[in-house]
């Protein structure tokens, strides 16, 4: 059974080209991939999460204004009763030149359990997923 | 009269009158209208009311004639009524409306998420003919499914319940629910961007046929006719559904039909009609669909529809403030008086502005809506629901705008586009449509025959609509 991941580009973001390359690249890596597309709200998100009893989603974000459309979302899954669903975020997350680090620590501290940059290797993104789901369903 | 080749005799059953056409089909002509009557329905044994329209029509059938076909609809004692249960409301919930819609019926309550015990005793007061058990993607959602079977299992009804959630609980629920009455159906939407309306719909219409007649006292039609009844709503979606394969003028269009309860709108739209240049959102939609508006209607559903007209923007001043009460003290009186025809015109008025409303606001909710969002690369447009912009033609059906020659729907496009201009939602009802007006309410008659000749039935019903 392919595990099933919610993917999608946040917010009033319509780039569509990265969206469709990790579409392709996780299905071939084995999983099931429900595939939102582009401006993809918060709750659009979780609502395909809770019919597909998806384990995870992928926020991608590429328009630099991540922050604002990113903040609340795992505040907003436990509201709807995806507590523990593992968060992804990825992309051009903000604006203009700052360290990674800061905005990994940013990110994590709304919740996202693992925050990529834009030219981030996608099989390393691959084995940290693996692992967190098969983590996720020894607990 | 030439030898035709068949008679044949339909009748729609409606909740205050039973009506009826006598057909004849002639190899040439095809189908002609030989005689119409109608009978007030017999609520205690529809069947009554039925033998006396039948023995009227068959009076006019000439002497040594084939014993004709008869096909009966009916929407008497409230239609087909049913209960949609689903997950998300926007998702799997909204899918079972409108699987429940395009099978003829009305929805009675919705219920999302988690049944709780006011959900059961909710379902157990309306007393549906169905419940519609829906929610999760193929091998998706399990928990809120095992719950609400849980919660069904305790449900003190006789009803048949239809499954068509996740397939992968088909087992679990059977088991849960197996002192029920269960039919197990493919999923409504097995994924999130798949809808799936057509094995559902089937299992309804069967339900309808095997179980729903019997209760509806249907049962001696059947007797008498030897053919099975359907829905009225369902019928005529299924008569619309086919015009385009018949008259290649006819692939856009779409129907609003103003009732005493409710006002119905079907579209029947072309593939290539749906937008391309926007981004989707939302359910994926079919090209043929019926929605039903249970709140706008000028008898049973006079008083909502009257708060309708009190809040749109466009109603004449006058009808918000010097007439109010009028139309206040009017409502009242026709919502428990379903016959009343309006013979007065200054009580015509108030039938033509509320039938107004009910038209322009079941077009808006039927179509779907066009948002311009401001994004870091300019506006984007994006679609949720319908698109009917390049729909060029309305009927305008039911006994309201059968009778009603001079009501101006066109109008109400105008009106309902001017509001669009305003702000930056647009409804994407028709652009510009011709008006066609259902004269002699033939859709229901024409609908219950269609299937023993398409062509025919297309071609009379076409040739008996006039443009506004």
């Amino acid at each position: 059974m392919n595990p099933r991941i919610v993917l999608g580009v946040i917010g009033s973001d319509c780039h569509s080209v990265g969206n469709k390359i990790l579409e392709g690249v996780f299905s071939r890596a084995g999983f099931e991939v429900i595939n939102l597309g582009v401006m993809v709200s918060q709750d659009e998100f979780i609502d395909a999460a809770i019919e597909t009893a998806a384990k995870a989603i992928l926020v991608s974000s590429l328009y630099g204004h991540g922050e604002l459309d990113c903040a609340g979302l795992r505040e907003r899954c436990v509201e709807r009763g995806l507590d523990n669903i593992i968060i992804y975020v990825g992309g051009n997350l903000v604006v203009g030149k700052t360290d990674f680090a800061t905005v990994r620590e940013k990110f994590e501290n709304m919740g996202y359990d693992r925050v990529f940059s834009a030219d981030c290797d996608l099989s390393e993104v691959i084995l940290l997923l693996t692992n967190d789901l098969k983590l996720d369903k020894n607990e | 009269m030439n030898k035709s080749a068949r008679w044949l005799i339909s009748v729609d059953i409606g909740s205050t009158f039973t009506k009826g056409a006598l057909f004849s089909e002639e190899q040439e002509q095809g189908l002609i209208l030989v005689k119409r009557a109608s009978t007030p329905t017999t609520e205690e044994n529809l069947s009554t009311g039925f033998n006396i329209l039948l023995a009227d029509l068959r009076q006019f059938l000439p002497s040594g004639a084939i014993n004709p076909i008869i096909e009966v609809s009916s929407s008497a004692k409230g239609g087909l009524g049913i209960c949609a249960i689903g997950i998300v409301p926007d998702l799997t919930l909204k899918m079972a409306r409108n699987v429940a819609f395009s099978a003829g019926a009305k929805i009675l309550s919705v219920h999302s998420y988690k049944l709780s015990c006011k959900d059961i005793f909710d379902i157990k007061a309306k007393n549906p003919d169905i419940i519609l058990f829906t929610g999760g993607t193929d091998g998706g959602n399990e928990f809120h499914v095992r719950h609400n079977a849980r919660a069904l299992s305790n449900l003190q009804l006789d009803v048949p319940i239809i499954f068509a959630g996740n397939q992968a609980m088909r087992d679990e629920v059977a088991s849960i629910l197996e002192n029920k009455e269960l039919v197990l159906t493919e999923n409504i939407l097995p994924e999130i961007d798949k809808a799936n309306p057509e094995p559902a719909r089937n299992t309804i219409r069967e339900i309808f046929l095997s179980k729903i007649i019997h209760g509806k006292g249907l049962d001696d039609i059947v007797s008498i006719t030897g053919t099975l009844p359907r829905p009225t709503p369902l019928a005529i979606f299924e008569f619309f559904k086919i015009l385009p394969q018949y008259d290649s003028e006819w692939s856009d269009f779409c129907v609003v039909d103003i009732g005493g309860a409710t006002t119905d709108v079907y579209s029947v739209s072309s593939e290539a009609s749906m937008a391309c240049d926007v981004i989707f959102k939302g359910l994926p939609e079919q090209s043929a669909s019926r929605t039903v508006e249970g709140d706008l209607g000028l008898r049973i559903s006079a008083e909502t529809t009257a708060e309708a007209l009190r809040n749109d923007p466009n109603t004449p001043y006058a009808a918000r403030t010097i007439y109010a009460k009028d139309i206040d003290a009017y409502v009242r009186k026709v919502q428990t008086n379903k016959e009343f025809i309006a013979k007065e015109e200054a009580v015509q008025h108030f039938d033509s502005l509320l039938a107004a409303v009910c038209a322009k606001l079941a077009l808006v909710r039927h179509c779907g809506i066009k948002e311009y969002v401001y994004t870091a690369s300019g506006p984007v447009a994006v679609q949720k629901g319908k698109n009917l912009s390049s729909v060029s033609r309305i009927i305008g059906t039911g006994g309201f705008l059968s009778a009603n020659k001079d009501f101006n729907l066109e109008s109400l496009i105008v009106e309902i586009k001017e509001n669009n201009s305003k702000s930056v939602l647009e409804y994407l009802v028709p652009d510009s449509s011709d008006y066609w007006i259902d004269n002699e309410y033939l859709a229901p008659l024409a609908a219950n025959i269609f299937h023993h000749n398409p062509e025919a039935a297309v071609k009379f019903f076409i040739s008996k609509i006039t443009k506004a």
